[in-house]
């Protein structure tokens, strides 16, 4: 408990980066999640909004990802189980479990939920590496990431058929 | 010895037995007499008995003669009295005769009196006895006299009404007598011819009533006589009637005449009575002089009666003949005393012979001679001499024995001596003994005083013991008191880090709170960032506040995740600091029951001491009560030897004693040899 914020430095240091962002030009724009124990980066203009997992309607006769419907500020949005998606599994259920709205530009009214949202990732100075077609990443800590394609997701006709 | 002593002492009596002799003699006289003199003492008896009798008889006719003396005095008093009585008698029925009625209540007083009187000699009563011997015919013909009297009496008495009748009716007449003449002959003046007849004939008939009822009164009366008094009356009453009733004067008349007619009928109905009485007291005054006379004889009889009582010259002549026995008794008495005089003289005579020959026989006695025996006479020294003669016999036997038991006693005597001899020897080996017994006693003492100062420190070993173990239950006492306090503070310890886990608990639930707000923050930063990529190049400042914001949050959900992991691990401390609490607690109060029980345990040391001590001191009184009996016992074996040597030289003395008592039965059997059997 040693390391106190000092908060004259820390505007300092905030206002210092903000003119460097602007003159740089450079911004992040990945997030990273967790999705059955593995790390994905999404690109932030894919996405809308995060929030924890409001309350359920169970849409009935559905695919075992899709999860039903939720109400986020009187729009609607069908929720899908990544992890049971892609077969490896099944959400957590743990408070930590978010959904990412995908955004409006894309029209369409899904929401995505993963185990937990690590935060934001500067993907850029990673390294990179191609496996089976697919981008990799390695970071500081020798973690790897995959690059999740929402709008490729969105354009999978197994995706888009919930009916079961 | 004793009879030479006495012998002189037996002489001298000799004179002093004949004072004896001398009372005895006179003591003898009266004895005397009873042979020869029998005579006198019966004479004796005889005159005092005729004496008894003559006086007896002297006495009684004093007496006799004392009460008929009063009788008779009585007698005459009485008599007098009927004298008296029957004159007064005679003059009150004259005056009743004449129609007196006061002369009638004395009459009737007279005869009560008389008739008692009569009653009272004739019966007696309880202190007079009736009238006897010869002036009892006198009283019997006076009573025949004086019956008669006293029945004529009645007879008047019955003719009383009659005779006051006519009394009064004399006297009415007389009073009336000069007015009645005045009006007949007012009348016989003035009436007509037919009137003036009848007039005169009232008028002579008046004068006869009157003149018949006077006659009647003074004189004797006859039936035919008031017969005739009965018919002038009623020849008058009709003369009055025939008179003209409205003159005033024949009214007076008629008032005039009406008691003579109511008189004149009552003596008509009392006509028969009238006879009778005026006949009685006729015969009273006829009979009374025979009744005086008769009563004078009675008292001349009495007196007569009173001189020829032969009481009084009895009583004169027994009273003689009472001084005449008196004399002849003196003589006789005095005759009789001299006589016993003589006789007695003869008899002492005799006594100082007999006296004087028994005197003789017993000197030879004196001089140790026992087979000697006094000559028993008839005389007054036979019964001495017999008692004598038992008296030496007895001595004889009693000698002899004395002689027997001084024989006895000489042999018993030698006995007593080896006897005595062997207990000296005995009594002296007990000394010996008692002396090493005495010894022994006083190494036992020595050996109880040893044991006693034994028991002494014991006593003070105990009393330390005892001091020990009080000290040693304070402190545990102490321990108690501690453990006790401890196992407060450790309670009010655990109390307190309960409230620690307690306020830990909250921490961590305030810490979740902070957790949710970071993730939430966490979540808005994320947007914020989003929100930012999609404004593009005008979002690219907010962009850096958004992440920023993101890490702060996530390093704030680091921080609370710290110390949610601290919390806990607060938490798990405590549970364990109370479990081990109440694990000390457990162990505090088994140490306090530990201490308890060390406590109890002193306790009992303490009591245990205690019984030992007052065990040890008992012993150490008891063996100082063994000491002093120890002593006691050694000072009585002392004692003992000391007794057993006095009984030692007791023993010897007795040993001397009984040498001495053999030679004493040898003098008594010496003495006694001088005897004669």
């Amino acid at each position: 408990m040693s390391k106190r914020l000092n908060l004259r430095e820390f505007q300092q240091d905030l206002i210092d980066r903000m003119q460097a962002k602007g003159r740089a030009g450079d911004q992040i724009s990945t997030l990273g999640v967790q999705i059955a124990e593995q790390n994905w980066l999404v690109d932030m203009l894919d996405v809308s909004g995060v929030l924890p997992l409001p309350p359920l309607s169970v849409a009935p006769l559905t695919k075992p990802w899709f999860l039903g419907v939720i109400n986020v500020r009187g729009m609607l949005y069908g929720v899908s189980d990544l992890a049971a998606y892609q077969q490896k599994g099944k959400a957590s259920g743990a408070a930590a479990n978010r959904v990412l709205l995908v955004a409006e530009r894309h029209a369409f009214n899904a929401a995505l939920l993963v185990d937990r949202v690590l935060g934001l990732r500067n993907a850029r100075l990673w390294a990179q590496s191609e496996v089976d077609g697919q981008v990799q990443y390695h970071d500081e800590q020798g973690n790897f990431w995959h690059k999740l394609d929402i709008v490729g997701l969105l354009g999978r006709p197994d995706f888009l058929q919930i009916s079961a | 010895m004793a009879f030479k002593l006495s012998l002189p002492e037996f002489k001298l009596p000799g004179k002093k037995a004949e004072g004896t002799n001398r009372e005895s003699k006179g003591a003898a006289c009266s004895a005397l007499p009873v042979s020869g003199g029998l005579s006198v003492t019966r004479k004796i008896r005889l005159l005092s008995g005729s004496l008894v009798v003559f006086f007896t008889v002297a006495a009684a006719a004093a007496y006799i003669n004392s009460r008929e003396a009063d009788y008779t005095a009585r007698y005459l008093t009485q008599s007098g009295k009927l004298l008296m009585l029957s004159q007064r008698l005679a003059k009150d029925a004259q005056l009743s005769a004449l129609g007196d009625a006061s002369a009638f209540q004395a009459l009737v007083q007279s005869k009560e009196n008389f008739a008692g009187i009569l009653r009272l000699l004739d019966k007696g009563d309880g202190s007079l006895p009736a009238t006897g011997g010869a002036a009892r015919e006198v009283l019997n013909e006076l009573m025949v006299s004086a019956n008669r009297t006293l029945s004529d009496v009645q007879a008047l008495e019955e003719g009383r009404l009659g005779l006051v009748t006519l009394g009064a009716t004399v006297a009415g007449i007389e009073a009336t007598n000069a007015e009645f003449r005045n009006l007949t002959q007012g009348l016989i003046e003035s009436a007509s011819d037919a009137q003036k007849k009848q007039a005169i004939r009232f008028a002579l008939s008046t004068e006869r009533v009157a003149k018949d009822t006077a006659r009647a009164l003074a004189a004797d009366v006859s039936l035919e006589q008031l017969a005739a008094l009965g018919i002038e009356a009623a020849a008058a009453e009709e003369s009055l009637a025939a008179l003209p009733a409205a003159d005033p004067a024949v009214q007076r008349l008629a008032v005039l005449f009406e008691p003579y007619r109511n008189n004149i009928k009552i003596l008509n109905a009392q006509s028969p009575g009238l006879v009778k009485a005026k006949s009685a007291a006729k015969s009273i005054s006829g009979n009374i002089d025979l009744v005086l006379a008769k009563s004078q004889r009675l008292i001349d009889a009495y007196q007569s009666g009173m001189a020829a009582r032969i009481s009084g010259p009895v009583a004169v002549l027994a009273g003689m003949l009472v001084l005449l026995q008196l004399l002849v008794l003196a003589k006789v008495y005095l005759n009789d005393s001299h006589q016993r005089a003589e006789e007695a003289e003869n008899s002492n005579r005799r006594n100082q012979a007999a006296i004087q020959r028994l005197m003789n026989e017993l000197s030879e006695l004196a001089e140790g001679d026992l087979t000697v025996r006094a000559t028993v006479s008839e005389g007054i020294t036979g019964a001495i001499a017999d008692a004598v003669n038992y008296t030496t016999e007895e001595l004889r036997k009693l000698v002899a024995r004395i002689m027997v038991a001084a024989d006895q006693m000489g042999h018993a005597t030698r006995q007593a001596e080896q006897i005595s001899k062997g207990l000296l020897e005995a009594a002296q080996k007990q000394a010996g003994e008692i002396r090493k017994a005495g010894e022994s006693v006083q190494l036992m003492a020595g050996s109880i005083r040893e044991v006693d100062s034994s028991a002494i420190k014991a006593t003070e070993v105990g009393q330390r013991t005892l001091a020990a173990t009080e000290l040693g239950s304070r402190a545990v006492r102490n321990t108690i008191a501690g453990m006790d306090g401890i196992r407060e503070q450790i309670q009010e310890t655990s109390k307190r880090i309960k409230r620690l886990g307690e306020s830990s608990q909250e921490i961590g639930e305030i810490v979740d709170l902070i957790s949710d707000i970071t993730e939430l923050t966490n979540v808005l930063a994320l947007n914020a960032a989003i929100q930012a990529v999609s404004a593009g190049e005008a979002g690219r400042g907010f962009s850096v506040v958004a992440e920023e914001v993101q890490r702060l949050a996530e390093r704030s959900a680091e921080a609370t995740k710290q110390i949610g992991a601290l919390v806990k691990t607060i938490q798990g401390d405590t549970q364990d600091a109370i479990a081990a609490m109440e694990k000390s607690t457990l162990g505090v109060v088994e140490g306090a029951k530990l201490s308890d029980v060390a406590g109890q345990s002193l306790k009992e040391i303490e009591q245990v001491s205690k019984e030992l001590a007052s065990l040890i001191n008992g012993i150490s009184m008891s063996t100082q009560i063994q000491t002093d009996m120890a002593g006691k016992v050694a000072h009585a074996m002392r004692n003992i030897l000391q007794i057993t040597q006095q009984a030692t030289d007791g023993t010897r003395l007795t040993a001397n004693s009984v040498a001495q008592l053999t030679n004493l039965s040898a003098d008594l059997k010496g003495s006694v040899a001088g005897f004669k059997l």
